[in-house]
């Protein structure tokens, strides 16, 4: 328990950091644009009355695209970049904390099992995430009743803005790894924030190209939100790739943290 | 040259990933490009019925996806983002580097100036970006030819780079200056990096307001992605303007890092 409290003491200003963020930007493109995007159906709909009815269909232009759910599947990237890049960060950031200040062997010389520590430091990263998105989906939920909104209905909203959560557990999962196997580290920051934005620009190569094989490489896209709010499923496929990676990265992780020889 | 040498090494790895990345990016981006589809007119039509605000927050603010030329400057939309993000990490490496390993004494005892230390970092960094903005040249030179598409672009790939490089090199110097004016390396990597957030969320700002020229004009100060405009590298313009503010920003900023570089004391916290 020493090492949760000492890591959380060590965390809890970033996790308000990126608590705030995403409340944010939660607020401002939920609450401040949904508004301007659903007044523009009627102009959009017009443009579409002058096109066959087949154009519609086939660029995917619904009804349902200008309902609450479908504006948010047009900004959850920008909510999953900030997920990912503080994801990322604070599992880089608490499993490399001995290699960053270099006292791995005063923490390891404690009589505590080296697996009790590596659960207590994801269970800090794994507290983080959690308040992070329970005061997001807040945020979303609440924005979501003031502007009136209907449609999708609120379990399918919550499972939506899940994505958002699901992306944050895989970078955090891989911050971990790669702070565990790293034989030495400088800084964490520019690493954090390199594999956000490493996510983000890859999560615009499947919809730029249709090509869906993309999706493979681009973590933000195992979530397909739009699916969830337009069929009330995500692919199963890439659901359970999303969870096998945070799975092996964890247990890759927590071999070799157990079992690595400890520089001193 | 020793410390050029001992630079370009240590900066030799990150370059390596992020030239992979932009490889990547280029390649499978652009081989994929189907040619102009049906209905490329009438989607610009629904497009343009969007309020701006909403078009430069769902990205499609940045021209017709349709034709090769507006994918192209949607791709190099996003080198941009990486270019920024890689050049502020090398901008605040160069600086911060011998505080991060804990190698001032290494590298102090030598007999050089802090200035000529500095500048030789910066060059070496300054020769990477350059670099980075070849590559994208030859590669978007290259994975053309093979697309078979009828003309040649060359120029815009030229002006699309040169537009990566005024965007690497505000980021780049925009980095050495924050690294040099906070205490912590890692709070130089906070704060480089917020300015890079900050750069792109202007950018959608400035694509959001671009109708209302006073407030767009006062947000493109603040995003170099839009100094020069996707509409004017498609038109064959450059705004000079606009460079100026670029080298201004360079200036202002190299000269901070110059001055706190030779002026710190050397102290080895963080």
């Amino acid at each position: 328990m020493n090492v949760y409290l000492f890591e959380f003491r060590r965390q809890w200003r970033s996790f308000l950091a990126g608590t705030l963020t995403q409340a944010i930007v939660a607020a401002v493109f939920l609450g401040g644009m949904y508004p301007m995007y659903h007044d523009s159906q009627k102009d959009v709909e017009k443009v579409l009355a002058g096109f066959p009815p087949r154009f519609a269909a086939a660029f995917g232009i619904t009804k349902d695209m200008f309902s609450f759910g479908g504006f948010f599947a047009f900004i959850y990237v920008y909510l999953a970049i900030v997920a990912a890049i503080f994801g990322a960060l604070w599992g880089l950031k608490v499993f490399g904390r001995e290699k960053l200040d270099r006292c791995m062997d005063f923490l390891i010389s404690k009589p505590a099992s080296r697996m009790g520590l590596f659960w207590q430091k994801a269970l800090v990263v794994l507290t983080g995430i959690v308040v992070m998105n329970g005061v997001f989906l807040g945020v979303a939920l609440w924005v979501r009743t003031s502007v009136g909104a209907t449609s999708p209905g609120v379990g399918q909203f919550v499972l939506m803005a899940l994505a958002v959560g699901g992306v944050q557990l895989i970078f955090a999962a891989l911050g971990a790894l790669i702070a565990v196997l790293a034989p030495r580290l400088h800084s964490v920051t520019g690493l954090g924030v390199g594999l956000g934005i490493l996510g983000f620009v890859l999560s615009a190569l499947p919809p730029m190209t249709n090509e869906s094989n993309f999706k493979a490489i681009s973590p933000f896209s195992y979530f397909n939100v739009s699916q969830m709010q337009t069929q009330g499923t995500y692919e199963t496929g890439y659901l359970v790739t999303a969870g096998a990676l945070c799975v092996v990265a964890l247990a890759v992780a927590c071999v070799a943290y157990v079992r690595s020889d400890v520089k001193a | 040259m020793n410390i050029f040498r001992r630079e370009m090494r240590a900066d030799l790895k990150a370059f390596i990933i992020w030239a992979i990345v932009v490889a990547f990016f280029l390649g499978a981006g652009l081989t994929k490009f189907t040619g102009v589809k049906n209905g490329g007119a009438e989607i610009t039509d629904v497009i343009n019925a969007y309020p701006p605000l909403v078009r430069a927050v769902m990205g499609m603010g940045s021209g017709n996806m349709a034709t090769f030329t507006g994918f192209y400057m949607v791709m190099e939309f996003y080198i941009g983002i990486i270019l920024a993000f890689y050049a502020a990490q090398l901008g605040r490496s160069a600086v911060s580097r011998e505080m991060v390993g804990h190698t001032y004494e290494f590298l102090f005892v030598r007999p050089r100036s802090r200035s000529w230390v500095l500048s030789m970092k910066l060059l070496a960094g300054a020769v990477y970006l350059v670099v980075m903005c070849m590559l994208n040249f030859l590669l978007s030179a290259a994975v053309a030819q093979s697309l078979d598409l009828g003309r040649d672009y060359t120029s815009l790939y030229v002006r699309s780079s040169a537009w990566c490089a005024v965007v690497g090199f505000v980021f780049f110097a925009v980095g050495a200056a924050v690294a040099g004016l906070v205490r912590k390396p890692e709070s130089g990597a906070k704060w480089a990096n917020v300015a890079v957030l900050v750069g792109y969320v202007a950018t959608v700002g400035y694509d959001a307001f671009s109708d209302h020229e006073a407030a767009a004009n006062i947000i493109r100060v603040f995003s170099p992605l839009r100094y020069t405009t996707p509409s004017q590298l498609l038109a064959g313009e450059w705004s000079v303007g606009y460079t100026v503010v670029a080298c201004a920003v360079i200036a202002g900023s190299l000269a901070i890092a110059f001055r706190r570089f030779t002026t710190q004391d050397l102290s080895e916290q963080g």
